[in-house]
């Protein structure tokens, strides 16, 4: 018994360190969408300039949905990448359009007016577009190819090759859904 | 102190974690001018409603359901789940809104389909072998009858049965 017992308290313990280590080695900002492959949630919002905007105007292009609030300090760090991403693809190809998240009109225009914007931003209202994208918190992206329908999603700041991998493999690709006529 | 140094480090680690890039709606600075979410406190959540908020987890409060959190983006999804309950719809189609948007992840108790089953059928089945294994076992002690005329203590190998002899022998 007591044989018995010295290797099956020790093995006893592998489950349960495995679900440690599973644990430990998650990254806690992630969480799976399962808004991949589908249409993405369709939007009618006003523009910071007061034009109206949606995404069914878009088809057509890919679109880097990007939603960011001037409060938060790693979407200031990605802003580079937006300006880059903007400068480097033709706006017939490829349309960046930033969804103001939780922000005053004031404070979202003050922010792009110090970082620079040379693309389109709308407001949300009751952050509603957010939570029907899924959205946890700033900043998210969505990459959503020429049909409308969601290729790909990151969380946190972008970096140009998040950027460049996704937009580059989605104006490759076919639509992942026929385009509405 | 090598042990309290590795339980500091520990629980160091383990509040680390959370902190990485991205910011939840709850940090955000003190907007100067009014913004742009629902005035939260001009309306309560009815029964109907709260019962839904309830069964949703917040997305940026992991371990709080909507109705409990009073961050910027559960009161946000309160208002949602009163909206769609005044256009009609039913607690089944709120909820698979939600799951639409954010995943099984957003059902605080996990619904009972497909692997899923395994949370609600594992502890029913560990149960009843476990009993079993159990009334075999303490059936099988009650039965055998100590066993002393050779001098070994009942029911232990030779091998167990000799460190016991030296166990008392030194005590």
């Amino acid at each position: 018994m007591r044989g018995r017992l010295r290797w099956m308290l020790p093995l006893a313990a592998v489950p349960f360190l495995g679900l440690l280590m599973f644990g430990l080695a998650r990254n806690p900002d992630f969480f799976p969408t399962p808004l991949i492959g589908e249409p993405a949630p369709s939007w009618h919002l006003e523009t910071l300039e007061g034009d109206s905007l949606s995404l069914a105007e878009l088809r057509g292009k890919v679109v880097v949905l990007n939603f960011w609030a001037s409060w938060c300090v790693p979407c200031r760090a990605e802003h580079g990448v937006l300006l880059e991403t903007a400068r480097t693809y033709p706006v017939d190809e490829v349309q960046v359009v930033g969804i103001v998240y939780d922000d005053s009109r004031r404070n979202a225009q003050r922010f792009l007016d110090q970082l620079g914007n040379t693309w389109l931003h709308v407001v949300d209202p009751g952050i509603r577009t957010a939570i029907d994208h899924g959205v946890h918190g700033v900043p998210e992206t969505f990459f959503v190819d020429r049909g409308g329908a969601i290729g790909a999603k990151h969380i946190g700041p972008l970096t140009w090759d998040v950027v460049q991998a996704n937009v580059d493999s989605l104006l490759a690709s076919p639509p992942v859904t026929a385009p509405v006529p | 102190m090598s042990r309290v140094r590795l339980v500091c480090g520990m629980a160091l680690l383990l509040t680390a974690a959370p902190l990485a890039a991205q910011e939840p709606l709850d940090n955000r600075m003190p907007a100067e001018d009014p913004s742009l979410l629902t005035d939260s406190t001009a309306a309560v959540l009815d029964g109907e409603a709260a019962e839904i908020a309830g069964q949703l987890r917040c997305p940026v409060c992991t371990g709080q359901s909507v109705l409990e959190s009073n961050s910027g983006i559960a009161q946000e999804m309160q208002a949602v789940i009163r909206e769609r309950l005044g256009e009609g719809e039913t607690e089944e189609e709120i909820l698979e809104y939600f799951v639409g948007a954010y995943g099984d992840w957003i059902i605080l108790k996990p619904r009972a389909i497909g692997l899923n089953l395994l949370v609600y059928i594992l502890p029913s089945v560990a149960l009843i072998f476990g009993g079993a294994w159990l009334v075999t076992r303490i059936r099988k002690w009650s039965h055998d009858s100590p066993d002393t005329d050779d001098g070994q203590v009942s029911g232990l190998s030779e091998d167990d049965d000799q460190w016991l002899r030296e166990a008392i022998g030194r005590g």
